[in-house]
């Protein structure tokens, strides 16, 4: 099944709060819904998502590549 | 004129001299743009740059130019450019820019007559205050007019050493005059004047482009030896970051960059003197072309008995108050030809002396009989 | 913050662009295309001289950990032309904005394409000047509203592209802030390139381009827009419609003899010679 392949490997994701300015590409981009903007506000000054359906992150990368602080990291857990 | 390289003694022109004076010392990079009077000294690098291992740049404009060479000079080699009064004012703002970010370079203006496209060939000594005031914001350069071709040699030496000791742009204010005349110049052998590199950067860890030492002035790193500098135009601190919303250290930078010139005031003033050992009380004062005809003068007025002084200024910016102040004690009345409204004459009032202006406009020198009785009319 | 971000950052800090500013998009990427050129042993970072214009885009090079000099508007170019010339060796990119680059850069410009020096230029596209708040620039859409077309402008654009072809370029190639990996793989092609390179980076402006020329002011959104309106080159024929499309791709690959090439090989000959 494709749920189990996709989910063979578990991804942390991590956003760095000093960085991060609240943009909301991340949010929109995500194939599979796992940002959703938060009321953390970050180092900015400004509220910033939050990885809360981590689970479903496939380690795509798509929000690493196109956020463009640079403030998302994504570590791939055996 | 590629002869000339190795020959002891020449008749050459001045624009020429001031091409084998900036090889002399060390110039290897020149940009330039046909300008009249300035051309000949862009003729004279192109054919003589390659030669000695240089690059000769014709720039699509003088903003090209000037931003070349500081560049090239980033890029480790001593550079210069040549240009007049329209291309002058084309050139304030990377004048400006070099002022702050402490690159070496030297500018050349051929003085012709203003304003505007005005006399191309015709002389004047117009720019003198655009010298010193040409770029906006509060700065203080180096600036020297020469008086004859041997000085078109020795002061374009002098300029390159002066912009590489203080890390700033030197400005040499020559005229149309002194760029077409010929005279005999012995040209000095290797090594007899003392050529002055920039500071070398001691450690790479921890580097800060502009750390100034005890002297006010940051030694230079060049671009491509792993320094990782950043050289920036907006008020910055010892590693080029920006500070121009910190009122405090914007007012550091901007006070060094000054106080690194004004500071060695009496170091870098230049000027010479002739019949001042019986202390006249009246002096005739001048600089560049003009001074030749001041010093016919002051020569002739003493043949008539007249007791009466020469003091040319070699080094115009910074304003050598001081040591003008010593050198003028006993004076009590300056006349001052000068082919412009009577700018410096202007300036010179300073120092607190009765200052009596003789300008002159038209692109044409004064000559000694006309100064004399411009001196007489007044009387000494 | 990233790996490779923190592999050649000055320091760590927050940059100055707006949320959702497509310059920090090219920082990721300029970035990346360095890192993987430098481990494939074919790019020397030490050589490497960044010189940025007066805009936003200005301070792209500002935050790199290499050789950067941030220099008066619209004078990168010649400032990067005086520097390669002097020593050809280094790896001189210049980053720039499209008023920086096509207005008053826009001289400096073209004689560069012309000579062929062997500079890199960065353009990054936002079709106003974004640092002073959203001005008319040479490249804004006839028609567009800005600060200083409240009006609706009347001004014809330019395309840099054909500009830089025309004048001369070696290498010319435009991309979207949305081609994430079509960039990267451009940004080595431009850096491996012998010869004059411009790639025109189309990047979104969500403060100024956004709302007021687009009506959009969610980044997300703009670079959507940027997709869908984006056309490659390869796929352009006689009757497409080009009007509000972004024309995008590598438009030219070629290799002629460079400036810096030819002066020195004169200055070979000649030196020493009297």
């Amino acid at each position: 099944m494709i749920q189990n392949k996709v989910t063979k490997y578990k991804f942390s994701v991590i956003i760095d709060q000093d960085l991060c300015k609240g943009c909301e590409i991340c949010v929109e981009k995500c194939p599979f819904k796992v940002f959703e903007m938060s009321n953390i506000v970050g180092g900015y000054g400004v509220p910033i998502p939050q990885a809360i359906r981590e689970d479903k992150c496939t380690g795509c990368n798509v929000c690493v590549i196109f956020c463009p602080e640079m403030a998302i990291t994504i570590k791939k857990e055996a | 004129m590629t002869s000339l390289i190795n020959k002891k003694y020449s008749l050459i022109s001045g624009s020429e001299a001031m091409a084998l004076g900036a090889i002399y010392a060390g110039v290897r990079f020149f940009a330039g743009y046909p300008i009249t009077p300035a051309t000949e000294i862009a003729e004279a690098m192109s054919k003589l740059m390659p030669i000695k291992g240089g690059i000769y740049f014709q720039g699509e404009d003088e903003l090209a130019s000037i931003n070349a060479i500081i560049g090239a000079s980033w890029a480790g080699f001593k550079s210069m450019t040549a240009t007049s009064g329209p291309g002058f004012s084309l050139m304030q703002e990377g004048i400006g820019y070099a002022v702050l970010t402490e690159t070496p370079i030297v500018i050349v203006d051929v003085m012709r007559g203003g304003p505007s496209t005005g006399q191309p060939t015709l002389p004047s000594q117009q720019d003198i205050m655009q010298a010193k005031f040409g770029s906006h914001g509060d700065y203080e350069v180096i600036t020297y007019a020469p008086a004859n071709v041997t000085e078109m040699f020795t002061l374009t030496v002098e300029a390159v050493n002066m912009s590489e000791k203080y890390r700033t742009p030197v400005i040499v204010l020559a005229d149309e005059i002194l760029a077409h005349i010929w005279e005999k110049v012995f040209l000095p052998e290797n090594g007899e004047i003392p050529l002055i590199e920039r500071k070398k950067p001691k450690e790479k860890e921890k580097f800060a482009t502009f750390m100034p030492d005890d002297d006010l002035i940051p030694s230079m790193p060049r671009l491509g030896d792993g320094y990782s500098v950043l050289v920036e135009g907006q008020l910055h601190d010892e590693f080029g970051f920006g500070v121009g919303s910190n009122p405090e250290k914007s007012a550091k930078l901007v006070n060094r960059i000054v106080n690194k010139i004004s500071m060695h005031k009496d170091e870098i003033a230049k000027y010479e003197t002739y019949y001042m050992d019986d202390n006249p009380s009246a002096v005739v004062v001048s600089y560049g072309s003009v001074s030749r005809s001041a010093k016919d003068a002051v020569i002739q007025l003493r043949k008539e008995g007249i007791k009466i002084g020469y003091l040319r200024i070699i080094s115009l910016w910074p304003f050598p108050e001081v040591k003008l102040k010593k050198e003028l004690a006993n004076v009590s009345k300056v006349f001052f030809p000068e082919m412009n409204i009577g700018k410096y004459a202007d300036y010179f009032r300073v120092l607190g002396i009765p200052v009596f202006s003789i300008p002159k406009l038209g692109g044409v020198m004064q000559t000694p009989l006309e100064i004399i009785e411009s001196i007489k009319r007044v009387g000494v | 913050m990233l790996e490779v971000a923190e592999k050649y950052f000055r320091k760590k800090t927050r940059t100055i662009f707006c949320p959702g500013c497509g310059d920090g998009q090219v920082l990721h990427y300029f970035i990346d295309a360095i890192d993987q050129l430098k481990s494939e042993n074919k790019l020397d970072t030490k050589r490497l001289v960044l010189i940025g214009g007066i805009g936003c885009s200005g301070w792209i090079p500002t935050y790199i950990n290499v050789d950067v000099m941030h220099v008066l508007h619209g004078r990168a170019i010649p400032v990067a032309t005086g520097i390669k010339l002097a020593n050809p060796d280094l790896e001189v990119v210049v980053f720039s904005g499209d008023g920086d680059n096509l207005s008053i850069g826009g001289n400096h410009f073209i004689h560069a394409a012309r000579r062929n020096v062997g500079i890199k230029v960065v353009m990054l596209n936002n079709m106003l000047y974004g640092m002073t708040g959203g001005q008319l620039a040479p490249t804004t859409p006839h028609g567009a509203v800005t600060h200083t077309t409240p009006y609706k402008s009347v001004d014809t654009p330019f395309d840099g592209c054909e500009l830089a072809k025309t004048a001369g370029a070696t290498y010319v190639a435009r991309w979207t802030t949305a081609h994430a990996r079509e960039l990267v793989i451009a940004f080595r092609e431009m850096l491996l390139h012998k010869g004059f390179a411009y790639v025109e980076v189309i990047s979104q402006c969500p403060t100024y381009f956004g709302r007021y020329v687009l009506g959009e002011d969610n980044p997300s959104a703009i670079l959507t827009y940027f997709l869908k309106n984006s056309v490659r080159v390869d796929n352009l024929s006689e009757n497409s419609d080009r009007i509000g499309r972004f024309i995008i791709g590598k438009m030219l690959d070629i290799t002629k003899p460079t400036y810096e090439d030819e002066v020195w090989d004169q200055v070979k000959k000649l030196k020493g010679v009297i």
